[in-house]
């Protein structure tokens, strides 16, 4: 399990917008990236990383309330268990962690079939192109 | 019952004759009533006439369908006026016994009061040919075209996926703002642009075997063994693996070089990169052994290997089995979609945690032909280079 806790730099006065939030992407550059501007813009207190979607179903299923991120951001592209899978998956989870864990689908493509596959999707709150930057985390508001 | 007296063509009649011989198609005159015909053109008679005893002849003798309760039935909206003509496409059997596909147009006519069937037969064996042919290249062209459509949707996403990365860490050493950059940085960076640089030569690789005609020319195993392993000694992991080489070729032997070198590439680089981490002899086995009639390559690992459930996918386009997996998922249905073009065959077999063997028969084109022996056993040698 590839989990970090990194406290936010304390230099920042705003308070961060969200407790705790997951990164759930195989590639681990792209994770560095993501948590890295997570961190810069103050998006949140803790984050989370996981390379692998059922690693991140398996800390889902048995973290305590309290210990579940606010967002999660889930790549669609991954080996083994990809987003849509998850998703999947997702929805057999108990009512505490859909109703406290907004999901944000973050992808490479345009395509449309991705786009519109997501958009119906109940759980999913955003798409996203990867990577995050400043602007599209100040948009987010849920 | 009227009969029908026999045709006869004479002298002032050869322009008549010609034009009823020499059109290219079986011309049949048939008595309405009794079903038999009483004249044959020459093409009809050779195929159909016995000579010695030519008329008449009943019209069920020309094939199945022509049986008289069939043949009665469908001559008589033609007999009673309501139709001009009737089209049948149908099969004949000629006297010799071979059955060829037919159209058959009949129609009725009348001389000096008496009513006759006048039918025309074209031997459709050729168009049926090219239908089929046409149907053959249709569906080819549909799997094609649905082949395209995942290919550029991947594509976009493999060749965008490794842009955006490198979009993300170019901003974050803008963010940073130091003066010197940060070395942990310009090595993910360029991780990442060697991938996108893989992805590309995939996708060209891809398209090459989807169009190039396969090429047939001498092979030397041996040679195109060794150049595939050159290519990949800088891959990581190929320094750590012992490689085993087997080649015995003792014939001459045609095939797709190029092709074949992008299968060689593809399976032994899996061989390298599924390599066990945790082993202290990672190690590779590559045996050819080619014949007159084919080449069969066995490229066995210790390494990763391949789960049960994904063992029927790993052919799959875009298809990538492990978390350990960050290619474009191209590899082997690239391996897959090459040895179908050569006409070949491939198995996998593999054990998760124990290693893979994957076993290929490429035919050699100079199959049963020539048989220059040339001696070219290669004794077991380890090319750990």
């Amino acid at each position: 399990m590839d989990k970090k806790n990194y406290p936010t730099n304390d230099v920042m006065e705003r308070p961060a917008r969200y407790e705790m939030i997951m990164l759930i992407d195989d590639n681990p550059i792209d994770n560095l990236i993501n948590k890295k501007m997570v961190e810069k813009e103050n998006f949140s207190k803790s984050v989370l990383v996981y390379e692998n979607a059922k690693q991140a179903l398996e800390f889902l299923k048995t973290a305590n309330e309290t210990d579940l991120p606010d967002i999660i951001f889930l790549d669609i592209n991954m080996p083994e268990m990809n987003g849509f899978e998850f998703l999947d998956a997702f929805a057999g989870l108990d009512e505490k962690v859909i109703r406290k864990s907004r999901i944000i689908m973050l992808s490479t493509s345009d395509s449309f079939k991705d786009l519109n596959r997501a958009n119906q999707n109940r759980f999913v709150y955003k798409f996203l192109n990867k990577p995050l930057n400043d602007q599209v985390l100040s948009a987010i508001n849920i | 019952m009227h009969t029908l007296p026999l045709f006869h063509l004479n002298g002032e009649n050869t322009i008549m004759k010609n034009i009823l011989d020499d059109n290219g198609q079986e011309i049949f005159l048939v008595n309405p009533e009794s079903l038999e015909i009483f004249y044959m053109n020459k093409k009809a008679f050779d195929q159909h006439g016995y000579p010695g005893k030519p008329f008449p002849v009943s019209v069920s003798r020309l094939g199945p369908d022509y049986n008289l309760r069939s043949f009665k039935g469908l001559i008589s909206p033609l007999l009673n006026g309501s139709r001009k003509d009737i089209m049948l496409l149908t099969s004949q059997t000629s006297r010799s016994g071979k059955s060829y596909p037919v159209e058959a147009k009949i129609t009725v006519a009348t001389t000096q009061g008496l009513q006759y069937l006048v039918m025309t037969v074209r031997d459709i064996s050729q168009i049926k040919k090219l239908e089929k042919e046409i149907s053959r290249k249709k569906s080819e062209l549909e799997k094609l075209e649905s082949e395209l459509d995942r290919f550029v949707h991947s594509a976009s996403n493999d060749l965008l996926a490794p842009v955006g990365t490198l979009k993300g860490l170019l901003s974050l050493v803008e963010k940073e703002n130091s003066f010197q950059l940060n070395p942990a940085y310009a090595e993910m960076m360029l991780k990442t642009v060697i991938k996108l640089e893989r992805y590309v030569y995939d996708m060209i690789d891809f398209s090459t075997n989807m169009k190039r005609v396969v090429q047939g020319g001498d092979v030397n195993f041996k040679s195109l063994v060794a150049l595939s392993l050159d290519n990949l000694r800088f891959m990581e992991g190929f320094m750590k693996m012992s490689i085993h080489v087997e080649v015995s070729q003792e014939v001459d032997f045609s095939s797709d070089e190029s092709r074949l070198q992008i299968l060689l590439n593809n399976l032994l680089s899996n061989a390298i990169k599924y390599q066990d981490p945790l082993s202290a002899s990672p190690f590779m086995n590559i045996q050819v052994i080619a014949d007159q009639h084919k080449a069969v390559i066995r490229i066995t690992d210790n390494g990763t290997g391949i789960s049960k459930e994904s063992i029927d996918r790993v052919f799959d386009m875009f298809y990538r089995a492990s978390a350990l997996s960050f290619g474009s998922g191209l590899g082997l249905y690239l391996v897959k979609e090459v040895v179908r073009k050569l006409r070949g065959s491939i198995q996998v077999a593999s054990t998760l945690g124990k290693g893979t063997e994957f076993l290929l028969e490429i035919p050699n084109k100079y199959k049963g032909g020539s048989v220059q022996k040339r001696v070219n056993v290669v004794k077991p040698d380890k090319t750990a280079l």
